[in-house]
């Protein structure tokens, strides 16, 4: 009787302990992981602390109450009025719009075609896209910028849209290839089998299934556009014609001490990336995950 | 679907015939052409003026001279090309391994059921919708001597009177590839962790009654579960970061001295600064032979995973 008791204390103290232990451990995660995503996001707060107001990181930590008291957005608006941030923002919305859009009309068939049909030469096409990948950019700048010298597109923002299209349309077809792959065999057979053209099959009956794949496509061939720095930096001399990032590469020198106008400007390239992330966020992480993991 | 004509008419071509002459063939080069045309112009005919201006003396403004194959046989005893080389393959293997350690890492800690699992993983995706060229300023910053958190630290926390992070040849190449990884981390976690969805959960359960640890559960499960994901992920990775030019360029230009020098760099400096069109294009033809060597010999070793069906 005794022992029996006994037995059942040492259960309930061992049942006890075993909770106290997954508590522990889950606090232990949390702990590590919300503390690893503060290591990680802490260049962004301290890219935002110094636009409101310049400061050092020691004088930040002696005294933030001072920092707190000095802040403003007046570096925002000198980057806005007295810089031509405003032109290298307008010319970047322009030109990867542009390409955006140019490639997708063009890599929409391709990507059909390639994910798709089957014919003889289909692999030897789909190795070839994954081939101009490996094509390094400063390669093909070098003749593109002597050809667009002879063509006077030199300086032309449309021009370097059609630059841009050697690198997002072979990624716009890859990525949207494989979803394509992953559609039922027999969607467009159906429509054909009631008489409709392959090219009608697709427009009605493909283009709008594939809408949501076509939009993340987008999404990323817009961000390596507006990441795009080499083509722009030799293709356009003018500095009102030059993108975000050639621009503000220049800028450094210029503005070295104005630590806050350039986490300003910054911030500002950054922004129209940020508003496409919060809004498309689950396409751009279904597109990231099931692009390589379908391909 | 694919109508074969031979069946029409009443006899057997030889398959490549039909192959060649379905509807389905036609129509598949029919929507291809759009994009071989485009690409044609400008890609594949810059490539070759390329190629073929690597055989010329040019400087961009007069005649090209013909000067063979002098600018290889000059490249091959160059000790500089060759350092330059090395950084640039350090660069590029380096941080993509790093960043895909990480991710998994980040993807291990992730994979687990938690409250606020997905404002966690939307969290770290963040430095991926940060542009390269704000990510190259706001480092510049962090790594500045006097004003940045990184020696802030090291003077808080007693360790030294700060690093010259990107200011001195020993660091900077380390300090760059440093942004480089924070910004392409998220993109192996991501992948990972759609790979780890996708292996059924039985698997451990039968792995745990057969007694493994869960070390060889991950080594003998997850890992070759998440290869097919890993091989396509670290190609394009590496591609682009033998590519990459942005964070280099605008945060030490290649320097001090050329201790953080890579070749798109160096092959920009050369065309469009010292004028010597012809001898950055042999440079960028040597870089094109290297990644197309590791591209197409990785093709070949994973030719499953990559999907060339």
């Amino acid at each position: 009787m005794a022992t029996d008791t006994h037995t059942t204390s040492e259960e309930s103290t061992g049942f006890l302990t075993e909770r106290r232990a997954d508590l522990a451990r889950r606090a232990g995660f949390h702990a590590l992981l919300w503390s690893l995503i503060a290591i990680v996001l802490s260049p962004v707060l301290w890219m935002f602390i110094v636009s409101v107001n310049q400061i050092g990181f020691q004088s930040f930590i002696d005294d933030p109450a001072a920092w707190a008291a000095g802040a403003d957005f007046s570096a925002y608006f000198r980057v806005w009025y007295e810089s031509d941030f405003p032109y290298w923002f307008r010319n970047s919305l322009i030109v990867s719009l542009g390409a955006t859009a140019l490639s997708i009309g063009v890599c929409t068939l391709g990507a059909y075609s390639i994910g798709r049909l089957r014919y003889k030469g289909r692999t030897a096409m789909a190795t070839f896209l994954l081939i101009t990948q490996m094509f390094p950019a400063v390669l093909l700048a070098i003749p593109l910028f002597l050809v667009f010298q002879d063509l006077g597109l030199v300086n032309s923002l449309s021009g370097l849209v059609i630059a841009y299209v050697a690198f997002t349309l072979p990624f716009a077809i890859w990525m949207l290839r494989g979803f394509y792959e992953n559609l039922p065999q027999s969607l467009e057979e159906a429509a054909m089998i009631d008489g409709s053209t392959r090219l009608g099959a697709v427009v009605r009956v493909i283009l709008p299934l594939s809408a949501p794949a076509i939009a993340t496509t987008a999404i990323f061939t817009w961000v390596l556009a507006w990441n795009e720095f080499i083509f722009a930096l030799v293709l356009i001399n003018d500095s009102q014609q030059q993108t975000l990032p050639p621009g503000m590469g220049e800028w450094v020198g210029q503005f070295a001490l104005n630590w806050d106008m350039l986490m300003a400007g910054a911030i500002g390239a950054t922004l129209p990336m940020l508003i496409v992330f919060f809004l498309l966020q689950n396409y751009i992480v279904k597109g990231l995950a099931e692009g390589a993991v379908k391909s | 679907m694919a109508t074969k004509i031979g069946e029409l008419r009443g006899f057997e071509l030889p398959r490549e015939y039909y192959h060649w002459l379905s509807k389905e063939s036609v129509w598949g080069w029919l929507f291809l052409l759009p994009s071989l045309i485009a690409l044609g112009l400008v890609s594949v005919y810059p490539l070759l003026r390329g190629i073929y201006l690597s055989f010329f003396e040019y400087d961009g403004i007069g005649e090209p001279q013909w000067v063979g194959l002098d600018h290889y046989a000059f490249i091959l005893g160059w000790t500089e090309f060759w350092l330059i080389m090395r950084n640039t393959l350090v660069w590029a293997f380096a941080s993509v391994v790093i960043m895909a350690l990480i991710g998994l890492g980040f993807a291990i800690l992730l994979n687990r059921d938690f409250r606020g699992r997905s404002i966690a993983t939307t969290l770290l995706l963040l430095p991926w919708a940060i542009p390269f060229i704000s990510i190259a300023l706001n480092w510049r910053l962090l790594y500045n001597f006097e004003l940045g958190p990184l020696n802030g630290f090291l003077r808080l926390a007693g360790i030294s009177e700060g690093l010259p992070w990107i200011a001195s040849s020993r660091y900077a190449l380390f300090s760059i590839m440093l942004a480089w990884v924070w910004r392409n981390f998220p993109f192996f976690m991501l992948t990972f962790l759609a790979g780890m969805k996708g292996i059924p959960g039985d698997l451990y359960e039968a792995a745990h009654v057969d007694g493994s640890s869960r070390i060889d559960s991950f080594r003998h499960i997850t890992l070759p579960f998440l290869q097919p994901v890993a091989v396509v992920m670290t190609l394009l990775m590496s591609l682009w970061s033998l590519n990459h030019f942005t964070l280099i360029y605008v945060m030490t230009g290649g320097g001090p001295g050329n201790s953080s020098m890579v070749l798109p760099v160096y092959i920009y400096e050369r065309a469009f600064h010292l004028g010597e069109m012809g001898l950055a294009s042999a440079i960028a033809v040597a870089m094109l032979a290297v990644m197309l060597t590791y591209g197409l010999i990785y093709l070949r070793l994973y030719r499953e995973d990559v999907g060339g069906k």
